[in-house]
């Protein structure tokens, strides 16, 4: 690196874009338990050449060697993954921040409190409607009461909640 | 101190210990350092090599100012480097450090 390549503004040296992405994100599984009439990536049925336990192991190794801060992990219905908490845990220890989408199906009072004792994962819950009514009809029956009962069972004092909207 | 505040270099303390927030992750960039608070989820920029040294050096020097000098800067340099160091306390990205 030569010095003048350092001297550069900010804004000059991001021609040269930066050594690694800050985040990506990872559709995990396509396989999902709901069917939205929206879904941007056809989930439902699991992909047969979707990645082992151990690809996926070696995916985190490969984000930790290039200093990636976080990992955005959807699907299809990323829980629905039998070692998707094992992923997520190999993942913080390795500083990888998890973020990941879900409809709430997985997420149990146990599941709760081990994510909210960690500093790296956040959560986002799902939902296209402000009642049963609207949200089931695009993401299917009883989707909002599972989200509902994910929330609530996610809810901690001191936890921090946010609300996105995507149109 | 409302973190809107401006930063000044006058209100950075550079006699005392700092040190990294744990929960930051720093990520060395031709142009500085990318710093990714994981508390927050704020991200920060070190424009300078010299910068991310002084960062890197906080946790173990008696002080900022002692930092600063293993990372080989002039005395006239310590302002702009005081002010960066506000900014980056004001942020949370480094914390006074209590030494016991």
């Amino acid at each position: 690196m030569t010095q003048a390549s350092t001297t550069l503004p900010l804004v000059e040296q991001f021609q040269y874009g930066l050594d690694a992405p800050i985040c990506l994100t990872w559709e995990l599984t396509y396989a999902c338990n709901l069917a939205c009439v929206h879904c941007l990536s056809s989930s439902g049925r699991r992909d047969p050449r979707e990645l082992t336990t151990a690809e996926c192991r070696a995916v985190i190794d490969e984000l930790e060697r290039m200093q990636v801060f976080y990992v955005n992990i959807g699907g299809g219905e990323p829980t629905v993954r039998p070692d998707f908490w094992d992923l997520v845990d190999y993942a913080t220890a390795h500083r990888v921040g998890v973020k990941f989408s879900t409809n709430g199906i997985k997420i149990t009072p146990e599941r709760a409190e081990n994510l909210a004792a960690s500093d790296y994962v956040d959560v986002q819950i799902s939902l296209d409607g402000a009642t049963a009514e609207v949200n089931d009809k695009i993401r299917g029956p009883g989707s909002y009461a599972t989200a509902l009962r994910a929330m609530a069972t996610s809810r901690r004092p001191g936890s921090r909640a946010s609300r996105s909207r995507w149109w | 101190m409302s973190t809107d505040a401006p930063p000044r270099a006058e209100s950075f303390d550079l006699d005392r210990p700092w040190q990294l927030h744990p929960q930051v992750s720093v990520r060395p960039e031709r142009f500085g350092a990318l710093l990714y608070h994981f508390g927050t989820r704020r991200l920060s920029f070190l424009k300078s090599p010299a910068l991310l040294t002084v960062v890197k050096t906080l946790g173990d020097a008696p002080s900022a100012r002692e930092a600063c000098r293993r990372a080989g800067l002039a005395q006239a340099e310590l302002p702009a480097y005081a002010t960066a160091l506000q900014t980056l306390a004001s942020s949370q990205m480094i914390r006074p450090r209590e030494d016991p």
